[in-house]
């Protein structure tokens, strides 16, 4: 059979873009295949898992957990959109419309994006979905249910790639048209990410019922789904409307998502983008201002010239923040073990370790990353120590403070006296300076042929980082080398270690504590002094070759 | 043919640039090779090679970039190995505008202007006046993301040339500029040079070099295959003719092209 040219022609555009992604990952053929076979095992488990459980449930061992069925496949939904989002805005920075446009039809080129967008997980899930169909097929004996899965997932799927291209159209088309919108973008997705922040945080702390979450979630047409593809098993008598509902909205809704896509699609393509001087003003990085009234004559110019830009720089794309709250996430799966573990008393150093470690990240770790554009002036304009000042004072004067007062406060509030809080809060402090120095040291270290453009996460911005694991080798030295600097005043703080030291030494508890701090404000002024010295000669010593 | 640029008789001042057995190596490619100059303070170099002959890695290695394998390099006696005193010396426009895109282009020079210490009043009254010499006067407050090609070729030459450095380096600085906006920058470009500051110019736009220049050279393969005044450098030794630059710079190029193909076999 002949394939259609239209198709053809989209699949070679996918085919091209894929290509490019890969080279771009620069993946090793040996990490591809352990990928591959990661892909397929966990593909394989779950078919047995399904089988398993299939099997219990024809026993009548077990139930159906449909309700947790639907919020799983609804929240595995809304990840995939998020993803489809992100990637196409991505693959929109980098695809040659101009000369597509000016080949072939605009449906061809959206189609082509469509399938480039969704290509590599269709793989990945497309397996997984046919070893879970045949699995619970076999499992329960109820061959129809093979069919009905794999209906199912196929249908939710292009549907869900479908409108995760289309929004990501919308948010470039009202983008480009409104600068107003441009400029509020940024800071509604900061609001919005950090209520889901707080929202998970709430959660995870059980301070928010989960009740009212579980009924939405199985109400969305997500979960239609779930029933759709659970038609094909004999017991199941209900959900016969949502899954008539479900395929209405495949029916209906691939055709009109395609024509709402290429309409949407090529609206951006053909739009000329509204000037944003018309809502924008310069600020002046050398003029009057908060900062200059406020460190002049302490900071030199030139140091905090650099700091100034930086600042300006996060506040037209708050990248360091999303990096700040994407390892809170991650930091609290730790911290709220150690806490419960360890007791209230560790509570100031933990905090400190978080505050100081994210002030490292947001603004130490990527200084390469984030000159990219203009490293040339920047390499030709500030010398090492200048630069690297800059990009530390930008770092401590905004994590510093915040990163003192929470411990202090913590200090003040929780078991530890005044005295005692006071030493907490310099320590917090000493901890942020020598967090913010390691991670620029450590960010130094960046290779400037593995910088690639990369989208700043959640918006439609770019800039420039690494790639695959060295990012996260890079953030595990730092958090490793601040965790280390941490330890004597962690390990100080617990009761199993200053009771018994204290009565072994016959010295008040107190100097116990104190004495373990002081050796942690001891070992960050040393690793402090270490890495900046690290920090500049890298600086000096860096070329663009 | 293009008018040439007056007085260049009068150039002969102390060199401000000079580069010693220059050489860069790519593991066995070498990019460029023994490279010698000595380029006199005020004057205007015209660089011309094709693609790929190793023009940009040589300004990479004058203004600090990169590092040399071997030779020497030095602006006013300066080693280029020192970069922290060399950047204090040098402006640099590379092919592609070192510009912060979220940034609009007053802030961008401000900041140029920032972290060269340069006095307040006075960077703002030379940022004012470039952008208005650059028809940019208008635009200064939109993000640079925002600009077209050539408006960030202007935002980044005047950058460049903010502090008066002693020695500026321009690769391909008309490119992308209307023709009006060319004319400015080359007349810039020779107001540079007569006020004292030294300029290192790579283009492919053979007449541009032939009316600024004040000393051509011609990298070919690594290699400077020749150099002269525009003058000298057209005129036929052998018929005693004159050709365009550009037919200088083909003979010289494929010259060496065939001779390189004749040593190779």
């Amino acid at each position: 059979m002949k394939v259609p040219a239209w198709f053809r022609h989209s699949a070679q555009i996918a085919r091209t873009e894929r290509i490019r992604t890969r080279r771009q990952l620069g993946r090793s053929s040996t990490l591809r295949a352990i990928i591959a076979i990661v892909v397929v095992g966990l593909a394989v488990a779950s078919g047995f898992g399904v089988y398993t459980f299939g099997s219990a449930l024809r026993r009548g061992q077990d139930t159906l957990p449909l309700e947790t069925l639907q919020i799983a496949v609804t929240v595995g939904c809304l990840a995939l959109l998020v993803g489809f989002v992100q990637r196409t805005s991505r693959l929109g920075e980098r695809v040659d419309t101009d000369h597509l446009l000016t080949t072939v039809p605009a449906h061809e080129v959206v189609l082509g994006v469509v399938l480039a967008v969704a290509a590599r997980t269709a793989t990945r899930v497309s397996l997984t979905a046919v070893s879970v169909a045949i699995g619970f097929a076999v499992g329960t004996g109820a061959p129809a249910s093979a069919v009905t899965i794999l209906v199912a997932v196929a249908g939710l799927f292009a549907l869900t790639a479908l409108l995760g291209v289309a929004l990501s159209f919308v948010v470039q088309l009202v983008t480009t048209r409104s600068p107003r919108f441009r400029r509020y973008k940024n800071a509604l997705i900061v609001i919005g990410f950090f209520l889901v922040l707080g929202g998970w945080t709430a959660i995870d702390l059980d301070q928010l019922t989960v009740g009212f979450l579980r009924r939405w979630l199985t109400s969305l047409p997500t979960a239609w789904f779930v029933d759709l593809g659970l038609q094909g098993l004999p017991a199941v008598q209900s959900g016969g409307l949502r899954s008539l509902g479900a395929v209405a909205l495949v029916v209906g809704g691939l055709p009109v998502l395609t024509v709402v896509t290429t309409v949407l699609a090529t609206r951006v393509w053909e739009t000329e983008p509204v000037s944003s001087a018309v809502l924008h003003r310069s600020r002046s990085l050398v003029g009057d201002g908060l900062a200059e009234r406020l460190f002049a004559g302490h900071v030199s110019r030139p140091v905090l010239t650099v700091a100034r830009k930086r600042w300006l720089q996060e506040r037209r794309v708050p990248r360091a923040l999303f990096m700040a709250g994407y390892v809170f996430l991650l930091v609290l799966l730790v911290v709220f073990p150690a806490l419960v573990a360890g007791g209230v008393r560790l509570a100031p150093i933990l905090v400190a370790f978080v505050l100081a470690a994210e002030s490292g990240l947001a603004f130490g770790l990527t200084p390469v990353a984030t000159e990219y554009s203009s490293l040339p002036m920047t390499f030709t304009t500030s010398p090492g120590e200048q630069f690297v000042r800059g990009t530390l004072f930008a770092g401590v004067a905004i994590g510093t403070p915040v990163t003192a007062l929470a411990t202090f406060g913590l200090g003040v509030l929780g078991p530890p006296g005044v005295f005692e809080a006071v030493l907490l809060g310099v320590t917090g402090a000493v901890l942020s300076v020598c967090a913010i120095t390691v991670a620029t040291a450590v960010g130094m270290g960046v290779s400037y042929r593995d910088l690639v453009a990369v989208p700043v996460p959640l918006t439609s911005s770019t800039m420039y980082g690494e790639i695959g694991g060295a990012g996260f080798v890079r953030m595990g030295k730092l958090l490793g080398l601040v965790a280390v600097v941490c330890s004597p005043a962690l390990v100080g703080y617990l009761s199993v270690v200053f009771d018994p030291v204290s009565t072994m030494l016959g010295v008040p508890t107190v100097a116990v504590r104190v004495g373990s701090i002081a050796v942690t404000i001891g070992l960050a002024v040393s690793v402090s002094t270490v890495a900046y010295r690290r920090a500049v000669r890298l600086y000096d010593d860096y070329t663009l070759a | 043919m293009t008018e040439q640029r007056q007085g260049t008789e009068s150039v002969a001042g102390r060199p401000a640039l000079t580069t010693d057995g220059l050489t860069k190596q790519y593991g066995d490619t070498a990019a460029v090779s023994d490279l010698n100059l000595a380029i006199p303070e005020g004057s205007i170099y015209g660089f011309l090679g094709p693609n790929g002959a190793g023009k940009t890695t040589t300004m990479q290695m004058l203004t600090s970039l990169i590092q040399p394998t071997s030779g020497s390099a030095s602006i006013n006696g300066t080693s280029v190995t020192d970069r922290t005193a060399v950047t204090r010396q040098i402006g640099y426009l590379p092919e592609s505008p070192p510009l912060y895109y979220n940034l609009t282009a007053f802030e961008q020079l401000d900041l140029a202007a920032g972290l060269r210490d340069l006095p307040e009043e006075q960077a703002t009254a030379r940022i004012e006046s470039l952008l208005e010499r650059l028809d940019l006067r208008e635009d200064a407050d939109t993000r640079i993301s925002d600009y077209s090609k050539g408006m960030r070729q202007k935002t980044a030459f005047i950058q460049a040339i903010l502090h008066e450095p002693a020695v500026v380096f321009l690769d391909e600085p008309t490119a992308g500029l209307d023709p009006r906006a060319a004319r400015t920058l080359r007349e810039m470009i020779v107001e540079l040079a007569d006020e004292g500051t030294t300029v290192f110019l790579s283009t492919h736009i053979l007449p541009v070099v032939e009316e600024v220049a004040d000393t051509v050279g011609v990298l070919y393969e690594g290699r400077l295959v020749a150099e002269d005044t525009p003058t000298d450098l057209t005129h036929r030794a052998e018929t005693g003719d004159h050709q365009t630059l550009e037919e200088a710079f083909l003979d010289l190029t494929s010259e060496e092209s065939d001779s390189v193909k004749a040593d190779e076999s």
